[in-house]
């Protein structure tokens, strides 16, 4: 496995791609003399350039500084809401495979509801109730991509109860718990991890749409989509100051989009979701 | 006919679980919204008013059956801010929505099937690569970003065509083709998996021996049934549409659904907000039931 990995050179280049990124951000107090909300009101506005490698914006802060910034937010809801809406799922999707009947019956229900919704609507009125912060962002990713993981769980759990090794480790009387824990658990990690990878895309772009929407991330706080919205207005005097936080949501999008079909290629080639 | 039955009855239980969910979203913070909405300044008697013509004195479980009832008859409630029915608006911004999503769709499909025809039947070669590049580009750009570069290009450039919408068609080019971006791509790799995977099927050797090209035959016989997932996507792709019109209606200024939520949660206007959410889930009902419909149409199998 690992060794395909290795092999497959979309994967290779597209994982390097989201490490290189990762470290910026990880370490960008390291990268950059400027601080995140250092107003410089004489250097406003200024072009790419020495100095300012990406230019200045309105207040004379360093886009460069502050797309570093705006990507770690880009990174913290590329992983968490992802991870809790693939734990959500993996535990609701085994649930409702494993156990059947009502709790299936309701599970099942409670997906098609989530999911009967545009996503970016239902994450609006999320907005409205608890206002637009990192967590209520959060809590609309996780409503929105719950539902599809689940029932994609679902039907790999089914088709994993169907092997011979379980009906007899049932036979023979060994606990649902166990069963769960020691045989399906281990089948599902492929399908787990590829999820979690085509997810993050889905997630980097909800925040970005919110935030530039105006009611995802709110100023002083730092995010790629509020960037954008923030510079939307001069577009055509200085485009760059738009594009380049565009250009970073697009790279990392496309990166873990590149990654999630490589791994699914490479764990998971029988089946398409 | 009896599983389109259960199907109806499904969606009408979904339809109910949208409705409870929205109510519990949106009242999930306790806290008076007639008070919020008067700024709190207004003497108590006027708040006490508001609160009594939006039912918000209430028992919530009484709240809930009467937005049930309400939304039955078609009724959705008044705006506070705009001071109108519900319905009126969302029935004045549907048409919007629906001209730009219309559009969308056509560039989406047509674009979309028409790369993935020639990735597949030119697959593993250079235009295969090519058009898979451009099409994960397409599922990866943000929608705001295509709007802005459009707008960037063939306005302020090119001067070509108009900034926002104003009504005539030329200026609805822009904002579909930023629609539509995102699903051409899904459309493109959709259609050249599900294309390629007729290859091997039996029928094409057959249309093969009497006579057709092995295009020909891919063109006439395998992109028909290659179709049905496409077509079964077609539901999907209206609701990250609905939810791309958003963004796209917000930057082309387009009086739509998007619009018009977004305006509603600016100004705070719960039933509005209330009132789109549900419309736009119901919306995506209806397409879900057409697009079964269709489906059962194109694939006899599927007729038990």
């Amino acid at each position: 496995m690992a060794k395909a990995f290795l092999k497959n050179k979309v994967a290779l280049i597209s994982l390097s791609i989201i490490i290189i990124v990762t470290l910026m951000a990880v370490f960008a107090p390291f990268l950059t003399p400027y601080d995140v909300d250092r107003q410089d009101l004489l250097a406003r506005l200024n072009a790419p350039g020495a100095g300012h490698l990406l230019g200045t914006d309105e207040l004379g802060r360093d886009v460069f500084t502050r797309m570093l910034y705006g990507t770690r937010v880009s990174l913290l809801i590329a992983t968490i809401p992802t991870a809790l809406a693939v734990f959500i799922g993996m535990v609701l999707g085994i649930v409702s495979a494993y156990y059947g009947k009502a709790a299936d019956l309701i599970i099942m229900w409670l997906a098609d509801v989530t999911l009967a919704f545009p996503g970016m609507l239902l994450a609006m009125a999320i907005m409205y109730t608890f206002g637009g912060s990192f967590v209520s962002v959060l809590i609309s990713i996780i409503i929105m991509e719950w539902g599809s993981i689940a029932r994609i769980v679902r039907s790999v759990t089914m088709s994993i109860i169907e092997n011979e090794y379980i009906q007899a480790a049932r036979t023979m009387g060994v606990k649902k718990i166990s069963i769960i824990i020691r045989h399906i658990l281990p089948n599902l990690v492929p399908t787990l991890i590829v999820l979690f990878t085509l997810n993050v895309p889905a997630s980097i772009l909800s925040e970005s749409a919110l935030s530039f929407l105006g009611i995802g991330i709110q100023p002083p706080n730092v995010s790629l989509g509020l960037m954008v919205n923030q510079s939307k207005a001069l577009l055509f005097q200085m485009p760059w100051l738009a594009l380049t936080p565009s250009l970073m949501i697009m790279i990392l999008v496309l990166s873990f989009n590149y990654l999630g079909d490589s791994l699914r290629d490479i764990l998971d080639p029988k089946t398409k979701y | 006919m009896s599983g389109f039955i259960r199907r109806c009855a499904g969606v009408i239980l979904v339809l109910l679980g949208v409705m409870i969910l929205i109510f519990v979203v949106l009242r999930i913070i306790p806290g008076n919204p007639a008070a919020v909405l008067l700024n709190e300044h207004v003497n108590k008697e006027t708040i006490e008013r508001l609160t009594a013509s939006m039912n918000l004195d209430k028992p919530l479980p009484e709240q809930f059956f009467l937005y049930l009832s309400g939304a039955l008859k078609g009724d959705l409630g008044q705006s506070y801010y705009m001071k109108q029915p519900v319905t009126a608006l969302v029935l004045q911004a549907f048409p919007y929505t629906v001209k730009l999503t219309v559009f969308a769709a056509a560039f989406a499909w047509i674009f979309g099937i028409g790369v993935g025809v020639i990735s597949a039947i030119h697959h593993d070669r250079l235009p295969d690569y090519l058009f898979r590049g451009v099409s994960l580009l397409g599922i990866s750009v943000p929608v705001f970003m295509i709007a802005l570069f459009l707008q960037y290009l063939f306005y302020f450039k090119f001067s070509l065509l108009p900034l926002v919408y104003d009504g005539s068609i030329v200026s609805m080019i822009l904002p579909a083709i930023a629609l539509g971006w995102n699903s051409a791509g899904s459309v493109a790799r959709l259609t050249r998996s599900s294309l390629m995977e007729q290859f091997n099927e039996p029928y094409l050797d057959t249309a093969m021996a009497k006579g057709l090209t092995s295009r020909q035959a891919i063109l006439s016989h395998g992109l028909k049934n290659a179709m049905v997932p496409v077509i079964t996507m077609l539901a999907l792709q209206l609701s990250s549409m609905l939810s791309g019109a958003v963004i796209t209606e917000s930057v082309f200024g387009i009086a739509g659904l998007g619009k018009l939520a977004l305006s509603a949660v600016e100004t705070r206007d719960m039933p509005l907000l209330q009132g789109t959410v549900l419309f736009s889930a119901f919306i995506i009902s209806i397409g879900n039931i057409i697009s079964d419909f269709i489906n059962t149409c194109m694939d006899p199998r599927l007729r038990v």
